[in-house]
């Protein structure tokens, strides 16, 4: 059971911890994935999650919280990764789509690629905010709880990055791929 | 059609996309690294729970008095140049209850005979089971913390020349020396007043205006009480 692992681990049963996030990763890794838009960071920031999780895990007060602390967890160093690398990196980079690209109407190359570009100019907490919202399926009053924000405020945020993923969308389609350039 | 659900509809697609699954190295990379990452202990993370502002306001101010009233009282006092000697005030901290019968507020050398104020709980544990109850010899309406409460545990040993809390095998902190005023031997504490869980309603000692560390308040000796009210008030130990 869960909770019993998760009260192993928090007594300093390594193995139990390792059971745990075995069981978790590849949703955390999507999520972190989805957050970044990188495979390489997004792996580097799971794993420190799960460094501070392991080391952190005897302030979880309730057991059965533990995958919301630990979802949590993850998503605020995915954010304060973002936030070094947007301070590091000026411009946009557009990398290619990562994954097979499902056959899909809806998702031309070309919306892909505007989502894209939309998505990394948005601040890092509102992809935060899109990925809870649109990936894991989060309401506006858990991504508060999740970001620690009052809910008006997720609303808020979750509202502002509808609308410039709207704007991007709307934008002109020709492709504008900008250098890279670190500060 | 509703252009937010265009958005809607896309952007769950989009999210959708993209790879699902973490390779392998990753968790055992972690696993490899915590095995040289120790937790940290619950009171430590405590520290940075959120506290209600008065709460945090009330606490530094008490933590400025209680620093104020023991710094004056380490203060030398072998001369008295220009006046005759005067009255050495008791270290109180209102609205807390003065110690009584206190002639002379000293710093007492913890090396000097005669000068050892001691309360201590020698327990036995198995290294990595909690579930083992700590026996010893609690004096000095002391306690020991009732069975099963196994984050809460601690071994306390409190001398006149410093505090030491034993959490386990491996993680022996120390703090000291304390103030003695008589023969009571006082720690400055802070009481935290969270209600929502036993084992976060501690008290935090604090030395020089330094987060020492903290006591559960079922080892407060008799005449501490549990409550804001209290904050500054020392660790009274006495024989």
């Amino acid at each position: 059971m869960d909770r019993d692992l998760v009260e192993a681990a928090a007594r300093g049963d390594r193995a139990a911890y390792v059971d745990l996030i075995s069981a978790r990763a590849d949703h955390l890794f999507a999520i972190a994935q989805r957050i970044l838009r990188d495979v390489d960071r997004a792996e580097d920031a799971l794993q420190d999650a799960l460094v501070i999780a392991w080391r952190d895990l005897r302030g979880l007060r309730d057991a059965d919280r533990f995958d919301a602390w630990l979802r949590r967890l993850v998503v605020h160093v995915c954010i304060a990764q973002a936030t070094r690398e947007r301070r590091r990196v000026v411009n946009l980079r557009i990398l290619p789509a990562e994954g097979p690209a499902a056959p899909d109407a809806l998702l031309t190359v070309e919306t892909r690629d505007q989502l894209e570009r939309g998505y990394r100019r948005l601040p890092p907490e509102q992809r935060a905010i899109l990925t809870l919202h649109h990936f894991v399926g989060y309401s506006s009053g858990e991504i508060a709880e999740t970001l620690g924000i009052p809910p008006g405020t997720a609303r808020s945020r979750l509202h502002h990055a509808h609308r410039a993923m709207r704007a991007a969308l709307e934008a002109d389609a020709r492709p504008r791929v900008m250098g890279g350039r670190s500060a | 059609m509703n252009p937010d659900r265009d958005l809607d509809r896309l952007l769950d697609q989009w999210f959708a996309d993209g790879p699902i699954e973490v390779a392998d190295r990753v968790v055992v990379q972690a696993a490899d690294r915590i095995e040289h990452q120790p937790q940290r202990p619950a009171w430590r993370l405590l520290r940075r729970s959120p506290m209600r502002p008065a709460i945090t306001i009330g606490l530094a101010a008490a933590a400025v008095l209680v620093v104020a009233v023991v710094g004056y009282n380490l203060l030398p006092r072998s001369s008295s140049v220009g006046g005759p000697p005067t009255a050495t005030p008791v270290p109180t901290v209102s609205p807390l209850p003065s110690p009584t019968a206190v002639a002379s507020p000293a710093i007492v050398d913890p090396a000097a005979p005669g000068s050892d104020i001691s309360a201590a709980f020698l327990g036995t544990y198995s290294e990595g089971d909690w579930s083992a109850q700590p026996t010893g010899d609690a004096r000095y309406l002391w306690q020991l913390l009732p069975a099963g409460d196994k984050t809460c545990a601690e071994l306390v040993l409190v001398t006149t020349s410093c505090i030491v809390i034993n959490r386990m095998p491996t993680d022996i902190e120390q703090y000291g020396p304390a103030a003695v005023v008589g023969d009571v031997l006082y720690y400055r504490m802070i009481i935290h007043n969270f209600q929502e869980d036993p084992c976060l309603n501690k008290v935090i000692a604090w030395r020089l205006g330094v987060l020492a560390d903290r006591l559960t308040t079922q080892q407060l000796a008799s005449g501490c009480r549990n409550s804001l009210d209290d904050t500054g008030l020392l660790l009274r130990v006495s024989p």
